[in-house]
């Protein structure tokens, strides 16, 4: 594209016909003191509360504090350039990001600027990153799943669109990797997703933003990130940016998967910030409004109704532990704002299994009321018979040969569940995948296959129902169901494949 | 005046009050305006940094030094020492003369120029008065960087009409590519 000359120059005649030299009346303060992204300003009388204040060489601020003679400001970008003495002025704005479709596929700081190095984004609209969540009236329940692809979530931790559900577990062990797994598996769904980067490493996020490409899974996918190196102010602002972002889309219908990867480190931020505000430390430290600052996020996730256009934000917080603590103050702030958890466990991720959720204390509060009746149909049994394993597993741990057959075979079958539950990173499966594994597995046709070759079992399972009984498939995935009619089918191909592996 | 202690404040009301009551604001401001000289004067630390004289002592000196202090003066300057908030002086008289202003309906600002321009401020302070039905007193000075125009401030809130603002305006809507 060639730029011609003369239209420049018409572009800016306008500009300048129209420039408004008018002199207005500004509100205006000194720096008193401005350290470790913090200012305190001495005036700016009139300053609201949260709003935009720009410093005297463009860099902006936000308002957080207004005390008596003084404003304490969060400084929004490089504030080793201000000193004592600059002159501030309120904007009369609140904090806002840039939205739109242009976003998608990017990936963007925490105020909507381009940091992929892929040109500027043009947006549809700004934002403002506060806003205040859907009320009682525009609000429905969830009925509609949101499908992750993995097996342990979607059959025993079922989630649904407008649902917040909480993931929560140890440093590394694979709490990104169902999230990741879960916006992979969004590609075929038309859900868009916003992976907001909170504290984390440069490196680990360009990482994660790579196996999206791999996955193909960046072509729906917005990432926010505040990495570890921003200032704390863009790390505490960076969620609420990623929810207005998604609340765009939610606006106009869509569904929107949102992850905040982690709103511990958020947390941290805002401990930062609020001691370094001089606000009162409570308990861990942490200012008296930490409750409220991840509940009013998470309570923006909602499913709104028809009348108010039908869109979702489903959001999936992640919080970090230490030593598998999760009674400690931030995990049981979410755990209580959340509508249920993902528990990862380390034990479990040593023993192999992964996904390393613990099925006995991870939650859904209100995913059962949207998952498929296929899989309710297979997962009611599932977590009947990985309970009971879990039970008897305790006290056959010295031995199994004095047991009755009973105990002997829910035993065998425990070990067998347990292992189909495993699954690798950035294969999510398809619903009729999920529901005719599970369908083998909780009927029994497993019993028979050794324990260590239950994932090639499934694998074969998988080419051969792909292979020659694709109506099946195509017929679960339409009708979300098992017809008595489909179930006969099915346990006709089950046991034909049994014929063909030599287990 | 930028950074002062805001505790000053209370002690400037609390005057404020006393001052309504008799209507000898005149009488207070003069007093706090001299004790806050005093107070920066380097010769007079020991006065109000030291714990060594005596009640009785303190008030004969304060006598000696104000000459025209009636009693509610003395009982403030042994209410400050008592509480030890003698360096709040400072602070007070801030606070003291803006409240002085107010009760007078006077308002004082700043404004620059980029010549020195002392003949007419006169009229600009009329035009001002008549503006905000205020009394306005302005501090002028100039800055040539401004290249023309006025800067005025009062209070929190600055008029910017310099030619340096406008080109900076023409500058950022000129580079702003949405509109």
């Amino acid at each position: 594209m060639s730029v011609r000359p003369d239209e420049v120059a018409s572009i800016l005649k306008k500009q300048i016909e129209n420039f408004d030299d008018k002199t207005n009346e500004v509100n205006v303060g000194t720096v008193i003191e401005a350290s470790d992204g913090i200012a305190q300003i001495f005036g700016l009388q009139n300053c609201l509360s949260s709003e935009l204040i720009e410093f005297s060489n463009g860099v902006r601020g936000l308002a957080l504090n207004l005390e008596e003679e003084t404003v304490g400001a969060i400084i929004l970008g490089e504030y080793s350039a201000i000193k004592e003495g600059d002159e501030v002025k309120t904007t009369g704005e609140v904090a806002s990001v840039p939205v739109g479709e242009n976003f998608i596929g990017r990936v963007v700081n925490a105020l909507g600027q381009p940091i992929d190095e892929l040109g500027s984004i043009s947006a549809a609209e700004t934002r403002p990153v506060e806003r205040i969540a859907p009320g009682v009236v525009s609000r429905k329940s969830v009925d509609q799943p949101l499908q992750t692809g993995i097996k342990a979530v979607d059959a025993m931790i079922p989630i649904g669109r407008g649902q917040r559900e909480l993931i929560i577990g140890d440093r590394s062990i694979g709490k990104t990797a169902i999230a990741i797994d879960a916006i992979i598996n969004q590609k075929s769904e038309d859900v868009i997703c916003v992976y907001v980067a909170i504290g984390q490493k440069d490196s680990k996020v360009a990482q994660t933003v790579a196996s999206l490409q791999e996955n193909d899974a960046m072509d729906h996918t917005i990432v926010v990130s505040a990495s570890a190196a921003e200032s704390a102010a863009l790390q505490y602002l960076a969620p609420y940016s990623g929810c207005a972002i998604a609340e765009y889309f939610m606006d106009q219908g869509k569904d929107v998967l949102i992850i905040y990867d982690d709103l511990s480190k958020h947390a941290w931020a805002y401990r930062q910030i609020s001691l370094l505000l001089k606000r009162p430390p409570g308990r861990e430290a942490y200012p008296g409004d930490v409750f409220y600052l991840h509940s009013r996020l998470l309570e923006r996730a909602a499913r709104v109704n028809e009348s108010f256009g039908g869109g979702s934000i489903t959001a999936l917080p992640i919080i970090e532990t230490q030593a598998g603590d999760v009674s400690a103050y931030i995990p049981t702030n979410v755990i209580s704002i959340t509508d249920g958890q993902i528990v990862l466990e380390q034990g479990l991720f040593n023993t192999g299994q992964r996904p390393a959720t613990n099925p006995g204390i991870s939650v859904s509060r209100v995913g059962g009321s949207a998952q498929t009746k296929a899989m309710k149909k297979v997962a009611g049994t599932l977590r009947l018979d990985l309970s009971q394993y879990r039970e008897l597993q305790a006290f056959a741990q010295f031995g199994t040969d004095d047991l009755d057959a009973t105990t002997k075979r829910q035993l065998e079958r425990g070990a067998r569940l347990t292992e189909l539950l495993k699954q690798k990173q950035y294969s999510p499966k398809s619903l009729s995948q999920q529901v005719t594994i599970l369908y083998a597995g909780t009927k029994g046709f497993l019993d028979e296959v050794p324990v260590d070759k239950v994932g090639d079992f499934e694998e074969k399972f998988e080419q051969f129902m792909d292979a020659q009984h694709k109506n099946i498939l195509d017929e679960i995935e339409s009708s979300k169901d098992i017809s008595d009619d489909l179930e006969k089918k099915l346990e006709d191909a089950i046991t034909n494949f049994q014929g063909t592996v030599s287990y | 005046m930028l950074l002062r202690d805001v505790a000053g404040k209370r002690y400037a009301s609390a005057i404020g009050e006393i001052a309504e009551e008799n209507n000898n604001f005149d009488y207070w401001s003069k007093l706090l305006n001299d004790a806050s000289i005093i107070y920066h004067d380097s010769n007079s630390q020991v006065l109000f940094h030291s714990n060594e004289f005596t009640d009785e002592k303190f008030q004969s000196l304060i006598v000696d030094i104000f000459t025209e202090i009636d009693q509610q003066g003395i009982n403030l300057m042994k209410l400050l020492k008592k509480k030890n908030r003698l360096k709040l002086i400072p602070s007070i008289n801030s606070y003291f003369q803006e409240i002085v202003d107010q009760n007078d309906n006077v308002i004082r600002g700043e404004i620059v120029t980029a010549i020195n321009f002392e003949s007419s401020l006169s009229s600009i302070e009329g035009l001002l008065s008549k503006k905000l039905n205020k009394k306005v007193i302005l501090n002028a000075s100039a800055d040539e960087s401004i290249i023309g125009g006025i800067k005025l401030r009062i209070g929190d809130r600055l008029y910017d009409g310099t030619i340096k603002a406008r080109l900076n305006k023409l500058k950022d809507s000129l580079l702003d590519v949405k509109s």
